[in-house]
């Protein structure tokens, strides 16, 4: 395990790739709802409020209504969903994005 | 007797009512006076003289009457006498009757007179036989008592009359009350009016005018109770009709005369009516899409300790990666250190060649069928195809890492008939070009082959000795020549080319040459630099002599450039198959060029035969003045040495990759076309109509390279066709394609055998001789 040393190093390095916490979506839906939060959460990435209302009508747009998006540092939620629509990832390295349908 | 009593009773009763209907005097206590001797009240209305005659007759008849109950009484006695107990209880008359003493049981005796009198009769309304003198037994005094009712009616049917006669004082009453009822209705209907007026004001007036209202009902409420009143007063008989106008509206409707009045329970208006629709409600539900449950929570330290986590997997991930591609590295180390070692170790020698056995034998039992087919199969269908002939695909060589690389040629070994070799390099320059390889199969194990070697550069060309069979000689594509011994274990390179001997170009083709001036072994090679080198195998060395150099003709080229030998490109190579030193070079301008070795500066002749590269040369192996080439220009031409024009022509439709003789006939000639198209012509048979043509290559895309017929001929009637995938597809000639020349029936008579080859020759000399008859007429002509 010498190289146990220096991962321990690059733990400062702040992770910003979207990582995919929990989603029972099909693979394309997927990508395309990922790439979706990443650009809005780049145009508003000071404004989660903007952030969440621009990922919800694009989502509308694409894949029909009703979609919700929740973007935040810190919340907590407890929802039901319409299955195969929730993706729960972590962008940024300090937000959480939830969507999903019902 | 006394069981008529009671009827008796009842007729009595029913003229007693009668008169009370008509007197409107129904329980009138004057009843009873009716059968008392008062009659007179009754009649007495006007006391009158026919009155009192009246009674005097009445008197009169009450006499006789009298006389008659006496007689009657004497008659009851009598017979009563004679009625036992029981019947007087059978006929009601047990309780109180007293019966008179049975002593005076002898009848009266009546004298002629008496009995001859009349006894008038008459009917009355009383009851004769009505007990007058009825006694009870009265405990408490001790005696008899009589009793004083003296009727026994009873009262079976009662109604009320409707008719009063007007006189009466009943009438009188009612007029007073009819009198009084009117004017209440007058009263109610100017009440309904002023409602009716009141309620068509307007709203603001609506407070006033319900006082009013109020002030009204009340007034009604005192006509009412005072209507009860006089009701009550009046009888019994007044109530049900003020029940039925307390209702106002019903009294106002009523005043009016001539008004056809409505039923209210049971009214319909029947031009109202139509069929009304029945409206339904009718809904369905679909089922909800399937949800789910979610819960989570974010915050920052989740989702750093999530990033780390991720972080961690990915860097373990490589890690593995890693660590595979270094036990892959060792592994494939430890596998270029063993080979060699294990090779040079005798023991390894010895399992080798017993593998070697084993592996021959499982490909003798894997291949078996076609061994078998290759010897003995003759295609059955030939019989019934005069002309044609068929191709019967045999084994397929691959090896392996030669997948993809294209097969330059195909040479079979001349002493071993099983025995071939390829090389293999890639045609397509502008790819990398440092694979070639050289490998020789044997038709004895189709899977692997005998002599492998790798090259750092592509492999264009080979020949095996003619008489030291084990010498291979390999042209390749960076313009040095090889020469390799297969007798050394591992077909070890015996000799190579140095730089500065190497051709400039690609070596497109090497032949041995069978110089026995030579004392050595010595080849020929051809390169693309237009150069035509000898090579000397001496003692460790290899003795490069260059031979000559070929230019191309200036008349070739336009007049624009001076004095500029440009070299032309040699891209096939062909001995004379009679005289050693005479060969025959093809190029990629379409000329041939034909050569003698002793000669270096000159050559014989060189003449235009292909509109492109001339891909192949191929001398009859019987008559060697004619040869084939083969074009890319889709063209297979047949020519006669020394003659300009071309014998035949044959147009094949795609590039002619490759063209040659049959070594067993005069007159069959293979060729094919990059498509993978093998063309067999026998001349004997048909001049024009290909006697074969049949795909041979599988894969779409690869094309084929190169063709040769296998030297023993009829023994081995097979031809091996490589294509650029690196496949080589042995392929079995059916009988028509190796038709053997017929005897002529006269020297069969003489039972004297000609030669088979002079047969072959005399066979193509005869074609010939069809051919150059015109040509020699047009000379002759001209």
């Amino acid at each position: 395990m010498a190289e146990g040393e220096p991962a321990a190093e690059p733990k400062k390095v702040v992770h910003i790739y979207p990582l995919v916490e929990n989603s029972d979506m099909s693979e394309d839906m997927k990508n395309e709802a990922i790439e979706l939060i990443v650009t809005a959460c780049e145009k508003y990435s000071t404004n989660n409020e903007l952030a969440a209302s621009l990922i919800k009508e694009q989502l509308d747009k694409k894949f029909g209504p009703s979609w919700h998006a929740i973007v935040g540092e810190g919340f907590g939620f407890d929802i039901s969903y319409e299955c195969n629509t929730l993706l729960y990832l972590f962008f940024g390295g300090n937000v959480g994005i939830c969507i999903w349908k019902c | 007797m006394p069981g008529k009593n009671e009827e008796g009773e009842d007729t009595v009763a029913q003229p007693d009512t009668q008169p009370s209907e008509a007197e409107v005097k129904p329980k009138e206590p004057e009843k009873l006076q009716l059968r008392t001797p008062e009659r007179k009240e009754i009649l007495g209305f006007g006391e009158t003289e026919e009155d009192e005659e009246a009674i005097a007759l009445a008197k009169k008849i009450k006499e006789k009457e009298e006389k008659f109950k006496e007689r009657r009484y004497k008659i009851a006695q009598v017979k009563e006498n004679t009625l036992s107990v029981e019947d007087a209880i059978r006929e009601g008359k047990e309780e109180l009757v007293i019966r008179p003493a049975l002593v005076d049981s002898v009848p009266e005796e009546l004298t002629n007179h008496q009995l001859n009198e009349g006894i008038t009769r008459s009917l009355l309304s009383d009851n004769p036989y009505l007990d007058t003198d009825r006694v009870i037994f009265n405990h408490e005094k001790r005696e008899f008592q009589k009793v004083i009712k003296n009727s026994r009616e009873v009262v079976l049917y009662e109604i009320e009359g409707c008719i009063i006669h007007s006189n009466s004082q009943e009438a009188e009453v009612q007029a007073v009350r009819i009198k009084r009822e009117e004017k209440w209705a007058l009263k109610l209907a100017a009440i309904n009016e002023k409602q009716k007026r009141l309620l068509r004001a307007k709203v603001d007036e609506r407070k006033r005018m319900s006082r009013k209202v109020t002030e009204l009902d009340e007034i009604g409420l005192e006509t009412e109770e005072a209507g009860e009143e006089t009701s009550s007063d009046v009888g019994e008989e007044g109530e049900g009709e003020e029940g039925a106008m307390t209702p106002h509206i019903d009294a106002f409707e009523e005043d009016i005369p001539g008004k056809k009045l409505v039923n209210r329970f049971n009214y319909s208006d029947r031009s109202v009516l139509t069929i009304a629709c029945i409206t339904r409600d009718k809904g369905t539900q679909t089922a909800p899409n399937p949800r789910s449950h979610v819960t989570g929570q974010v915050s920052q330290w989740i989702i750093y300790d999530h990033y780390q986590k991720d972080y961690a997997a990915i860097q373990e991930a490589k890690e593995k990666e890693r660590q595979a591609k270094m036990i892959m590295a060792v592994k494939k180390e430890d596998r270029t250190i063993k080979k060699p070692v294990k090779t040079e170790d005798p023991i390894y020698k010895r399992m080798a060649e017993g593998i070697k056995i084993l592996e021959r034998m499982l490909n003798q039992n894997t291949y078996d069928h076609l061994a078998q087919d290759c010897q003995f199969y003759e295609d059955p269908g030939d019989k019934y195809r005069t002309e044609e002939g068929v191709l019967l695909p045999l084994w397929e060589f691959k090896y392996q890492p030669t997948k993809g690389i294209a097969v330059t040629q195909v040479k079979w070994n001349p002493a071993y008939k099983d025995l071939f070799g390829v090389t293999f390099g890639i045609l397509d320059f502008a790819e990398n070009d440092d694979i070639g390889v050289l490998s020789v199969f044997t038709l004895k194990n189709p899977s692997f082959p005998e002599f492998v070697k790798h090259f750092d550069s592509g492999a264009l060309c080979l020949d095996f000795h003619p008489r030291k069979c084990y010498y291979v000689c390999v042209g390749l594509q960076d313009g040095s020549v090889a020469v390799h011994n297969m007798q050394t274990p591992n077909c070890e390179t015996q000799f190579r080319s140095t730089v500065e001997h190497n051709h400039r170009s690609q070596v497109w083709s090497v032949l041995w040459c069978d110089d026995h001036r030579d004392r050595q072994l010595s080849f020929f090679s051809a390169g693309g630099d237009g150069r035509i080198c000898k090579w000397l195998l001496l003692q460790n060395e290899l003795l490069h002599s260059p031979i000559i150099t070929l230019y191309i003709d200036k008349h070739e080229l336009s007049s624009d450039i001076p004095h500029l030998k440009l070299k032309a490109m040699p891209t096939c190579l062909t001995f004379h198959p009679k005289d050693f030193e005479i060969f025959m070079v093809g190029t990629a301008f379409g000329t041939i060029y034909k050569c003698n070795i002793s000669y270096a500066s000159t050559y014989f002749y060189h003449m235009k035969v292909h509109e492109l590269t001339v891909y192949r040369i191929s001398y009859n192996s019987f008559i060697p003045e004619i040869f084939a080439t083969a074009g890319g220009d889709w063209r297979m031409k047949i020519w006669e040495d020394g003659r300009p024009e071309p014998l035949f022509v044959y147009n094949l439709d795609a590039s002619v990759q490759d063209v040659e003789w049959a070594p067993y006939s005069s007159t069959v000639i293979a060729g094919i076309t990059a498509l993978g198209r093998v063309y067999i012509y026998d001349l004997n048979v048909n001049k024009y109509i290909a006697a074969c043509a049949q795909y041979v290559v599988c894969a779409d895309d690869d094309i084929a390279t190169c063709l040769t017929f296998n030297p023993a001929g009829h023994k081995m009637p097979l031809i091996l066709v490589g294509d650029s995938g690196g496949t080589i597809t042995t392929l079995k000639l059916s009988p028509n394609l190796r038709l053997k020349p017929k005897q002529p029936r006269k020297r069969k008579e003489a039972a004297v055998q000609i030669d088979e080859t002079a047969l072959e020759i005399s066979k193509l000399e005869k074609i010939l001789y069809h051919v150059r008859e015109p040509m020699l007429r047009k000379e002759s002509e001209e």
